[in-house]
C-alpha cells in the first residue's frame, strides 16, 4: 500500500517537474525573443497596392495647381499632408496633358489648353524623396518602433517608380503625345516652385 | 446644519487647493524641477539644444538643471538614478544610445517621471511620452542629391559616421546612400566612425588622407566632424580640391559655407525641438496625455546658394 502511495506521489512529482522545466538552446531562445525583422520589400509591395486605391480620390492636377497659385493655405488644409513639423506639404494628384518636352530628368507636360506652357514636370530621375509616402497618408512614423523602418518604405516605393512605372513610358515617349498620370508632389510653403510643378509618377501611361 | 455646511465647505476648500497645486508647474514658494539630460556638451550643437530647453522650461515657471552624459550610457544611467531620487517632475532627454537608453527611460516611467526625447530616438514606442526628432533621413536625401550634382555624378569620396549606437547616424547615412549609391561612378573609398567628435574626425581624416590622397569629397554625419575633417584637409593643402559636406547647421559650419570652405549642411532646428519638448513636458504636467509618439521636424538643405536665409541653428531673423 505504501509502495502504491509513493509511486503515485512520484508520478505526480515527475509530471509537475516535467512541465515546469524545459531546455532549449540559447540561440533558439533569443530567436523567439527578438522581433521579426522588418521585411521592407514585402511592406513596400503591400503599400503599393493600397496606394492604387488612394489614387482614385486624388485631386485633379488643374484644381490643385490653381489653388496652390491662388490660395496656398486652403490647398494645404484641403489636400495637403504634413509630416511632423514642416513647411513642406505633400499632395496626391492625377491628370493628363500634352507632352511638350523630354529632358534628362523630366517629362514636361501641359495640362491645360493652350498646350504651350509646361505645367508639370514628371520626374524621370532623382526619384529619392518621401513625396509618395508622405502624400499617401497611409503610414505614420509612430506606426514603427524605429524611424529607420519608416524610412525604408520610401526606398522601396522609389525603386518601383524607377524600375516599373517609368521604363515602358520612357521607351516610347514622344513630344506631342497625350500622357495620363497619377502622382505625388511636395511643395514648400516658404519657397514654392510651381512652374512647372515637379511631380513623382505613381501611374503613367501614353494615351494615344 | 450650519456646522455641517462649514465642514463641507472646508473639505471642498482643501480639495480645490490640492487641484490647483497639482495642475500648475509650481507651488507657492518652490518651483517644480525639470531635468535636461544631454548626450554630450562637448559639441556646441547639443549645448544649444540643452540651453534652449532650459530657457523655455524656466520661462514656463520651472527650475531646470542640465546633466551631461558625456556620450556614456553608464553616466546617463547614474543621472537617471539621481533624477528619480530627487523627485524631478519631468525629464527632457537627448539619449546616448537608441537601445541602451530605453531602460533608463523605463525606470523613470516606473517612478512616475515622464520622459520626453529630443533630437535622438530610442527604439521603443511605449517608454517615452513623445519623441521630437529631426527628419534626418529626408535631410540627407536632399544632401545626397546636392552631393551628386556638385560632383557631376563621379568621384571618390569618404564618409565619416557618428556614434554607431545612435539611430541618427544610420538614418543620415542611409538617406545619403539611398541617393548616392545609384551612381556607380561615385566610389566610397573609406567609411569610418568619428563619434560625432571634431578632434576624432580630424585624426580619422588625417589617416584616411594618407591612404587615399586623391579623394574629391567627404560626407560627414554632423557639423563637428565636418569641421574636424576640413581642418585635416586644409592642413594637407587640399582644401581647394576636396568638398566637405556636414549636417546640423552649427555656427562654425554656417560661417564656413558663407566663406566658401564647407559646401553644404542639413539645417536641424535645435531651438525649435528643445522649446517644443519643454512645452510638451509642461502640458503633460498640467494634464495633457494625447501625444503623438514621434514627431519629425523637417531638415533643410543649406548651400552657398541659399545661405542668406539661414543663421546658426536656424533661419535668419
Amino acid at each position: 500500500m505504501k509502495i502504491v502511495k509513493y509511486a503515485v506521489l512520484f508520478i505526480i512529482a515527475a509530471v509537475l517537474l516535467y512541465n515546469s522545466i524545459y531546455f532549449e538552446s540559447l540561440s533558439e531562445h533569443q530567436a523567439t525573443q527578438e522581433p521579426a525583422e522588418f521585411n521592407s520589400p514585402r511592406y513596400g509591395l503591400e503599400f503599393w497596392k493600397k496606394l492604387q486605391h488612394k489614387l482614385i480620390d486624388a485631386v485633379p492636377a488643374p484644381t490643385l495647381l490653381a489653388l496652390l497659385h491662388r490660395d496656398m493655405q486652403t490647398a494645404i488644409t484641403k489636400y495637403g499632408r504634413t509630416l511632423g513639423v514642416s513647411s513642406n506639404h505633400s499632395y496626391l494628384l492625377q491628370g493628363s496633358g500634352t507632352l511638350l518636352k523630354i529632358t534628362d530628368d523630366a517629362l514636361l507636360v501641359s495640362i491645360q489648353p493652350p498646350a504651350t506652357q509646361a505645367d508639370v514636370a514628371i520626374a524621370t530621375a532623382f526619384i529619392f524623396g518621401n513625396d509618395i509616402r508622405d502624400a499617401s497618408g497611409l503610414v505614420a512614423v509612430s506606426d514603427f518602433p524605429s524611424t529607420m523602418e519608416f524610412n525604408t518604405i520610401s526606398s522601396e516605393i522609389n525603386k518601383m517608380v524607377s524600375n516599373t512605372v517609368l521604363p515602358p513610358v520612357l521607351a516610347r515617349a514622344q513630344v506631342g503625345q497625350r500622357i495620363r498620370f497619377g502622382a505625388a508632389t511636395t511643395v514648400s510653403e516658404d519657397d514654392p516652385q510651381l512652374t512647372p510643378l515637379r511631380i513623382v509618377p505613381i501611374t503613367l501611361e501614353i494615351v494615344d | 446644519m450650519s456646522k455641517l455646511f462649514t465642514v463641507i465647505l472646508a473639505i471642498l476648500a482643501v480639495f480645490f487647493s490640492h487641484i490647483v497645486t497639482c495642475s500648475g508647474p509650481k507651488t507657492d514658494d518652490t518651483p517644480a524641477h525639470i531635468a535636461i539630460v544631454i548626450s554630450t556638451l562637448n559639441n556646441p550643437w547639443f549645448v544649444v539644444l540643452g540651453e534652449s530647453a532650459k530657457q523655455r522650461a524656466e520661462e514656463l515657471g520651472y527650475e531646470a538643471a542640465i546633466f551631461d552624459s558625456q556620450n556614456d550610457n553608464a553616466k546617463e544611467a547614474d543621472h537617471f538614478e539621481n533624477i528619480i531620487a530627487a523627485g524631478y517632475k519631468a525629464i527632457l532627454f537627448n539619449p546616448t544610445d537608441a537601445d541602451g537608453s530605453i531602460s533608463n527611460v523605463e525606470k523613470a516611467k516606473k517612478a512616475g517621471i515622464p520622459t520626453f526625447c529630443m533630437d535622438r530616438e530610442i527604439n521603443s514606442n511605449t517608454a517615452a511620452v513623445t519623441q521630437i526628432l529631426s527628419d534626418n533621413y529626408t535631410g540627407c536625401v536632399a544632401l545626397g542629391e546636392y552631393f551628386v550634382k556638385k560632383l557631376n555624378k563621379k568621384g571618390r569620396y569618404v564618409e565619416l559616421l557618428g556614434l554607431v549606437g545612435d539611430n541618427n547616424t544610420w538614418n543620415r547615412s542611409r538617406g545619403f546612400h539611398s541617393v548616392v549609391d545609384n551612381y556607380p561612378d561615385l566610389k566610397m573609398v573609406a567609411q569610418q566612425s568619428a563619434d560625432f567628435d571634431r578632434n576624432k574626425a580630424m585624426e580619422v581624416m588625417e589617416s584616411i588622407l594618407q591612404a587615399h590622397p586623391d579623394i574629391d569629397a567627404v560626407f560627414c554625419g554632423n557639423d563637428a566632424m565636418a569641421m574636424g575633417a576640413y581642418q585635416a584637409i586644409a592642413a594637407a593643402g587640399k582644401a581647394q580640391h576636396v568638398m566637405v559636406f556636414g549636417f546640423d547647421g552649427a555656427r562654425d559650419v554656417i560661417d564656413s559655407i558663407r566663406d566658401g570652405k564647407i559646401v553644404a549642411t542639413g539645417m536641424q532646428f535645435p531651438k525649435i525641438m528643445a522649446r517644443k519638448t519643454a512645452e510638451f513636458a509642461d502640458e503633460y504636467i498640467r494634464g495633457r496625455r494625447d501625444f503623438e509618439q514621434k514627431i519629425p521636424i523637417a531638415v533643410e538643405l543649406v548651400t552657398r546658394e541659399n545661405i542668406k536665409k539661414y543663421a546658426a541653428y536656424g533661419k535668419a531673423e
